[in-house]
């Protein structure tokens, strides 16, 4: 029963409703082309550029605040883009489904529990389905561009986010300390395992207060992530820039993926039981 | 198999509100029930309290001898119509029965055309819920409460939008559930119609049940 629920979700929640996921598509393109034009304005040429330095520049966030008022706070625009745009995508689809034949659904299937993991499995498959999405067009981008699919990062690349203030541990001859393997999983893993995380705590949370609540929440921990660097505050994790693969004081990716599965089973198994003791009304939930 | 859905001194109150107050009732799968009141006095929430969606703040809903939140969650073969229904856009109306029953898998090809065409609706027709009048979507509405041959019919308002012609199908849809064994329940705000629709008719007014009336065989 469960993977048939979950296929229906999948089929009701994802591939319905694809033309979403177009502006993933959008965006992408838009990143690869701001990384082009950044990275040739610095540099003659893309020769020494890797796919790995597209995914490292789109996600490279910001290096740490300290308020001064010579500092000013920077808004890492494209970070916050990337990363709130997955949360509101599954924000609403679990709790309108329940206003229109989801309720027949939920019925059908007997118990709360399966619905809620149907749920939080769609949530999953919704997010890595987003990151494929961004690392198929970088992907298609740099075949365009004729840039190897090679997720070394180049040492251009660390240059060009040192010039945004920002100071890489760099070795002897000029590439970043111990980026060998363990970049890959910053790059690729971490950042998917992390707002899984995020959008299974807003989902859990949208059944105590409301979705548009939790939503504000959420994007409330993604812009103190960027103030306040924090391993608590999981967009912390999401940044390259913040890595301790980048700086010394980074963070550490074992913790990241630490928090992002305590973060993820607390707000599945808080969820189960809030959702047991919900009513399904007219309206949203909680906004009724 | 009768079938029988026991409501013994249900109330359910929500924020301080009383929407449904000590109800019982006792309803059998050999009358159609209709429940009769104006907007807001609580039809909708005593058949949400029927198919466990919400809970009861006293009492409880017992369907065929197990108590609902204590025995099950929900009625084991429930088909349901509450309010609008609301479909996918970009589906037919074929394609969004054949994923809403995907999830049990008991409905064939053929059981998902015949509700269509009981209804009335064409189930070939390629044209997407998203054009569909509000007529036909509450036809999709009511083969959807049908469509896997459920123990328990609960219909809530199932005559909006549906003009003469559709009011006469629903006569058959619910002659047909009745005539296979099914419990049904339909509310309406129309007395004339849910008289001509049901057996036995329950009146309520600020979530008590103020009256009952056995309508004989009014088919």
């Amino acid at each position: 029963m469960f993977c048939r629920l979950l296929r229906y979700d999948i089929r009701k929640g994802l591939i319905s409703d694809y033309k979403k996921l177009l502006i993933v598509v959008a965006i992408s393109v838009a990143f690869c082309i701001q990384f082009r034009w950044e990275y040739t304005s610095h540099f003659s040429s893309l020769s020494e550029a890797s796919f790995g330095d597209i995914i490292f520049f789109a996600f490279s966030g910001m290096s740490e605040y300290t308020f001064s008022p010579d500092q000013p706070f920077l808004f890492p625009a494209l970070w916050v883009l990337l990363l709130v745009l997955p949360m509101f995508f599954v924000l609403y689809y679990p709790f309108y489904d329940l206003l229109g034949f989801g309720k027949n659904v939920l019925i059908q299937v007997g118990r709360r529990r399966t619905w809620w993991l149907s749920k939080c499995a769609w949530t999953a498959v919704y997010i890595m389905t987003y990151f494929l999405i961004i690392y198929a067009v970088t992907a298609v981008f740099c075949i365009v561009m004729r840039i190897p699919l090679s997720t070394q990062i180049s040492g251009e690349t660390h240059e060009m986010v040192a010039m945004k203030g920002y100071n890489p541990m760099l070795n002897g001859e000029g590439h970043l300390v111990e980026f060998m393997g363990r970049m890959d999983l910053q790059l690729f893993v971490l950042p998917v395992i992390s707002m899984v995380a995020l959008a299974l705590f807003q989902m859990m949370l949208s059944l105590i207060v409301s979705p548009i609540y939790s939503f504000i929440i959420s994007v409330g921990i993604l812009i103190s992530s960027a103030y306040y660097m924090n391993p608590f505050l999981i967009g912390n994790h999401c940044m390259t820039q913040r890595s301790n693969l980048v700086v010394s004081n980074g963070m550490d990716i074992k913790n990241g993926v630490l928090l992002s599965l305590c973060m993820a089973v607390f707000s599945i198994v808080l969820g189960m039981i809030a959702f047991n003791r919900t009513d399904v009304l007219s309206q949203p939930l909680r906004d009724e | 198999m009768e079938h029988t859905i026991e409501m013994i001194n249900v109330t359910k109150t929500i924020r301080k509100s009383t929407v449904v107050n000590d109800v019982s009732l006792k309803l059998t799968s050999d009358k159609v029930t209709g429940l009769m009141g104006i907007n807001g006095s609580g039809k909708t929430m005593l058949m949400r309290l029927m198919t466990g969606l919400i809970r009861p703040t006293e009492g409880s809903v017992i369907i065929d001898g197990k108590e609902l939140h204590k025995d099950i969650s929900f009625p084991d073969s429930c088909g349901l119509l509450l309010e609008n229904p609301a479909f996918i856009d970009s589906y037919s109306g074929y394609g969004n029965l054949e994923l809403l029953t995907s999830v049990r898998g008991r409905a064939t090809a053929e059981d998902i055309r015949n509700a269509i065409s009981l209804v009335g609706l064409d189930p070939d027709d390629k044209k997407k819920y998203r054009k569909y009048s509000l007529g036909m979507k509450q036809r999709l509405g009511i083969a959807a409460a049908i469509v896997e041959k459920p123990d328990i019919v609960i219909m809530d308002e199932p005559t909006n939008s549906l003009d003469t012609d559709g009011v006469d199908m629903l006569k058959g849809v619910i002659r047909e559930q009745k005539n296979r064994g099914a419990l049904v329940v339909l509310s309406c705000h129309d007395m004339l119609i849910l008289k001509e629709l049901s057996d036995i008719t329950y009146k309520i007014e600020s979530g008590i049940i103020v009256a009952g009336e056995e309508v004989g065989e009014a088919r």
